[in-house]
């Protein structure tokens, strides 16, 4: 009895995962808004601006970050 | 779970509709810092209900996993069968989608990571008890060592610089585009992916069990006895409400603790994966 699920899990192995996944998304997406938002910040720091490169920072980030997960999930 | 037990203490007779002149005291995050019970421990921060609630969940894990595996037979009885059931579960729902065959020598792992949280997740049930993973050091401590065992598994399977090289610099991108990437890829994977990992537990449990804290002690401080018939009528209404609150969120707090240590174990697998395959 216990072996019946084992043969069948054997015949339709799954495909790997991907970053698509949902849960697994959510770090790549929080990374690429933070990183490019400080260095976004960063820059209006040196360069004596109030707010003009942490927000192009920030859509930069998850402009990567989507790139990021589209590349990744196509490979897989 | 239930109400913090320090304002019952304080103000045992404080009721809606009372003349005491006391107000709602409603339960606060000190709930989650209780007093050691034994302080003076060198190198601790001494005993305290986490730690005892955290020995019973281990002990519970522990017993549970003797019971399933002794005499264990070719033909399985029903308790071997229970144990079976819950080991393909793992397999099946975790392992298997995330790893393939080759991530089977990670089920007995992923079975224990698995029962260890649910059981750290469910002492939150018992009355009067908190659940252990409402504290974040528990839950930190899973992410480091999932954290760690990524780290070596990636070093061991793709070597010292080719492991970080593969998460750094993702193959499959014009080399132009590691410009942007890089940067987010360094933060996500050795930084964002583990604090994320730990404090999606902590979150979970520590807001639902706070919540039961508000609906258990509004119940108790709405339900006042002892006023006119027409407000004992009205506290009556408005505490058997809290009370209706308290129990549909207890069955879905239930569901929710099941649900987290599922997604802290296949989280916990998605990253072993990476870490075993050179590119993903």
């Amino acid at each position: 009895m216990s072996s019946e699920p084992a043969r069948r899990t054997e015949e339709r192995e799954p495909p790997a995962p991907r970053e698509s996944d949902g849960w697994a998304l959510f770090s790549t997406l929080l990374s690429g808004v933070l990183v490019w938002s400080a260095i976004g910040w960063a820059a209006d720091k040196l360069l004596g601006f109030q707010a003009l490169f942490l927000p192009i920072g920030a859509v930069l980030g998850m402009v990567g970050a989507i790139y990021l997960i589209v590349v990744k999930t196509r490979q897989v | 779970m239930s109400a913090d037990v320090r304002i019952l203490a304080a103000e045992p007779n404080c009721h809606l509709f009372g003349d005491n002149g006391c107000g709602f005291t409603p339960p606060t995050i000190g709930m989650f810092f209780p007093e050691p019970w034994f302080a003076n421990i060198p190198g601790s921060t001494g005993i305290d209900l986490y730690m005892v609630l955290l020995l019973v969940a281990v002990g519970a894990v522990l017993l549970l996993w003797s019971w399933f595996s002794r005499k264990l037979s070719l033909v399985p009885g029903r308790r071997q069968s229970v144990g079976e059931m819950l080991v393909l579960f793992i397999r099946d729902q975790i392992t298997r989608p995330t790893m393939g065959a080759k991530g089977d020598r990670f089920i007995p792992f992923m079975t224990g990571v698995f029962t260890l949280v649910l059981a750290m997740n469910v002492t939150g049930l018992i009355p009067g008890m908190l659940p252990v993973n409402s504290n974040l050091a528990f839950t930190a401590m899973f992410a480091v060592v999932i954290y760690v065992m990524t780290i070596v598994i990636g070093i061991r399977n793709q070597g010292g610089w080719g492991y970080f090289r593969n998460q750094i610099f993702p193959p499959g991108m014009p080399k132009a585009i590691y410009v942007l990437v890089t940067p987010i890829e360094i933060l996500s994977v050795f930084l964002i992916r583990p604090v994320t990992h730990a404090l999606r537990l902590f979150a979970t449990m520590f807001a639902g069990s706070l919540l039961l804290a508000v609906f258990a002690y509004g119940g108790w401080y709405m339900l006042n006895l002892t006023a006119e018939p027409l407000l004992v009528g009205v506290s009556l209404l408005f505490s058997g409400a809290a009370l209706f609150g308290y129990l549909a969120f207890f069955v879905f707090e239930i569901v929710i603790m099941l649900v987290q240590a599922f997604i802290f174990t296949l989280l916990a697998s998605l990253y072993i994966n990476q870490s075993l395959e050179a590119a993903h």
